[in-house]
């Protein structure tokens, strides 16, 4: 968990040099790159995460479970080009998977689906201070539609998946700050085509 | 619109979680589509090594004289190959096909891809063939050697067949998300052989598993088994245990929800402490952010360094520690300092944070009691239908076991059968158990027509009547010093010259042959001078 800031006041105390080191994520990477028999931990330790990653960007959960499988094998076929970055290797598998849902959508020309829950649009009405309202709501979701399929992953993780900046922006391969100014531009955005209907 | 919004979908359940989990068909898939050798790296560096290392077991294995290798596949008579059925596809729907020998093919919508990995629509020719005995494979020239930790076998065969397909004269390459599935035909319901993908790039044959087995007309058998995976299925899914099963995790989320949403109370602020503001996410923090002019109250004000407040700080995170401590974390690039510190409110902010407190604390208090009594509700109801899927997948069970029984007792009688085979790549499979070379007898073979010519042969194959193997010698100048047999048995010889004649030596005349069994040992060959047309006049000269 973090706290979203605007203004820092200066303060004291113990300060800690960061220093890198090698995860068990790495050492799990560095023994499938010699023998992709040994990428087995890796799947059982992503598999279950990783469908529930897909499932929340499509409408059939055969679908999100078939590009479950396909994701890891292009992950086991780009393997030896993966270097460890102190990332969790999630954000890669992460990386690939919003690769395999882009290219699904445009080739198969379906509309992209985007999962909501009732949590995630209330947190989002919050974040823009609207009082709740269902024609509100749909005021919300109707400004999303102009949104880039870029824009609309951001929110996406932040809301309806609730993950913090670090990791979003550890997926998007972008920096914490990056990703909470992004947020911060998309909610206004939203927020000015919602007051402008 | 540009997007489709779905609302509030069922999420996954661990039950789809662990069907769909199976890293034994994602290594296979793996293997069989991994990337051709010579696109890597390490191609370059090693590939003079391989070329050598090739050569050299050429040389070794046809003789000296023969160190400038073959075409990999060169069938042995260029007219008599084996032939090639087309089907024509609609790449874009489901096809079914059956091949003559009887083996059925399943082609699945969105099967192809072309060379550079693009989409295929409309139609496409599929080229499919099939070998099955010694003659087709002697036909066929497909090397049937198998290297196992360079030790080198040939490979006894319950099967094989070749599968390409083609667009506008364009060889495409197999969609492995979408593999097409074969059963094919074989001739041995035994169980001791695996299925191999012939490499032409690497010239090697790779394994691949074990292959599937199902007899050809038993309809009581296969229904046997496709009842008991059916039975499995829908026990395992039986909708009526699932819905219950999500109406009580979603009653158990909720709980948790409401859990989170615990108000804490707030303390009073000590005017003799250091205290500062930030700006919290009410949405990760709503416990604080419920309180108007929140401060935070430094805990160990002995350690608190106040010259360093002077820096300049650039993100702040907020970590909830055990009771009402929070830890607090500045950061500037890789300096990260931490201070725990208790969320305060000063005397005149106390009687209405206190009054807040108490209203939300009664709130969540009927709240909680409300959803707690639902998700036992729905722990009652999901425990009933669980006992009842238990009950019923026990006795299916226990019937799916007597169907089994029955099935594996069908199999040992059965002659025909068919293998399942998933295509991920094109080319050449083969249903196969390694065996080694016959060593029964080892003697330098003179090669000589009936005349007593020495001839000078492009190669030579044994053949045993009853193993569907063909064992292939080196020969050079009419000689092929160590060649080995085992006499007991009925054995042929097929051979061709250097000036492209059939030579053959038959059951009778090896026998008549044979001999000594150590020493020198003439085969007088028959030469068949004829331009063949077809495979079946080949075949003729090749009985056995």
């Amino acid at each position: 968990m973090q706290a979203t800031t605007r203004q820092i006041t200066p303060m004291p105390g113990t300060i800690e040099e960061t220093a890198p080191h090698l995860s068990a994520d790495d050492q799990m990477v560095l023994a499938a790159q010699a023998d992709r028999s040994q990428f087995a931990a890796l799947y059982t330790k992503y598999h279950d995460q990783l469908a529930r990653f897909i499932y929340q960007r499509m409408g059939s959960r055969e679908e999100a479970l078939d590009m479950t499988q396909q994701v890891f094998l292009q992950a086991m076929i780009a393997l030896d080009r993966y270097e460890p970055r102190g990332f969790p290797f999630s954000s890669w598998l992460y990386r690939i998977a919003l690769n395999e849902i882009n290219t699904r959508y445009r080739k198969t020309k379906n509309q992209r689906t985007i999962n909501i829950d009732d949590a995630g649009m209330v947190g989002m009405m919050d974040e823009l201070q609207e009082p709740y309202s269902e024609e509100r709501e749909e005021m919300l979701l109707a400004a999303m539609q102009h949104l880039e399929e870029d824009d609309v992953q951001v929110l996406e993780m932040r809301f309806f998946e609730k993950r913090p900046f670090k990791e979003i922006a550890e997926i998007r391969d972008s920096n914490e700050s990056a990703v909470k100014m992004k947020v911060y531009r998309l909610l206004d955005k939203l927020k000015g085509i919602m007051d402008r209907k | 619109m540009k997007y489709r919004i779905n609302r509030n979908q069922p999420p996954l359940t661990d039950a789809d979680l662990s069907s769909a989990r199976d890293f034994h068909k994602l290594l296979h898939t793996y293997r069989a589509v991994k990337i051709p050798f010579y696109r890597t790296g390490r191609f370059f560096a090693g590939s003079s090594a391989v070329i050598i290392a090739t050569a050299v077991s050429l040389v070794m294995l046809f003789g000296e004289d023969k160190a400038t290798p073959q075409a990999y596949i060169a069938p042995p008579v260029t007219q008599a190959d084996i032939a090639r059925d087309s089907f024509t596809v609609d790449a874009d729907s489901v096809t079914d096909l059956t091949y003559s020998s009887g083996s059925r093919l399943h082609v699945p919508a969105d099967a192809f891809r072309t060379a550079d990995g693009q989409d295929v629509s409309g139609k496409v020719t599929l080229r499919y063939r099939e070998f099955h005995d010694q003659k087709d494979i002697f036909l066929s020239g497909i090397p049937m050697i198998y290297d196992s930790a360079g030790q080198k076998y040939v490979f006894e065969s319950a099967g094989m067949m070749e599968i390409t397909a083609w667009q506008n004269g364009k060889e495409l390459t197999a969609n492995p998300g979408k593999p097409i599935e074969v059963q094919m035909v074989s001739n041995t319901s035994e169980d001791r052989y695996n299925t191999y993908y012939l490499d032409t790039t690497e010239r090697k044959w790779v394994n691949l598993n074990k292959t599937n087995l199902m007899p050809v007309g038993l309809s009581d058998s296969t229904d046997a088994m496709a009842s008991l995976s059916s039975d499995m299925g829908a026990t395992k899914s039986d909708p009526a245990v699932t819905q219950s099963e999500q109406q009580l995790k979603k009653a158990t989320a909720a709980v948790h929800e409401v859990e989170k949403e615990k108000p804490m109370p707030i303390a009073k602020a000590d005017k003799a402490k250091t205290k500062f503001h930030i700006v919290v996410d009410a949405n990760e923090f709503p416990e604080i952010a419920m309180y108007q002019n929140v401060r935070f109250q430094v805990k160990d004000e002995l350690n608190f360094d106040k010259n360093s407040a002077k820096a300049e700080w650039e993100d702040v995170k907020l970590k909830k520690l055990t009771g009402i401590d929070y830890q607090i974390e500045f950061v500037k690039g890789t300096r990260k300092m931490q201070v725990v510190a208790t969320p305060v409110v000063e005397d005149k902010d106390l009687p209405a944070a206190q009054k807040l407190y108490d209203s939300k604390f009664a709130l969540y208090q009927s709240k909680l009691t409300a959803r707690k009594e639902a998700e036992e509700k729905a722990r009652k109801e999901y425990e009933a239908k669980a006992q009842a899927m238990k009950e019923k997948m026990d006795k299916a069970i226990a019937e799916a076991e007597v169907r089994e029984r029955q099935y594996q007792a069908t199999l040992g009688k059965t002659q025909i059968i068919y293998r399942t085979l998933s295509i991920y790549r094109f080319g050449t499979y083969n249903c196969d158990s390694p065996i080694s070379w016959p060593r029964e007898a080892n003697v330098v073979a003179s090669l000589e027509s009936e005349s007593g010519e020495k001839l000078d042969l492009a190669c030579l194959n044994l053949v045993e009547k009853d193993r569907n193997a063909v064992f292939p010698y080196g020969a050079a100048k009419g000689e092929c010093s160590s060649f080995k047999f085992n006499p007991s048995k009925d054995n042929v010889l097929w051979a061709m010259t250097m000036d492209n004649k059939l030579a053959v030596v038959d059951t009778r005349s090896f026998k008549e042959q044979q001999s000594a069994q150590k020493g020198t040992v003439k085969f007088r060959f028959k030469l068949i001078d004829k331009d063949f047309k077809s495979t079946d006049e080949v075949k003729k000269y090749l009985e056995i």
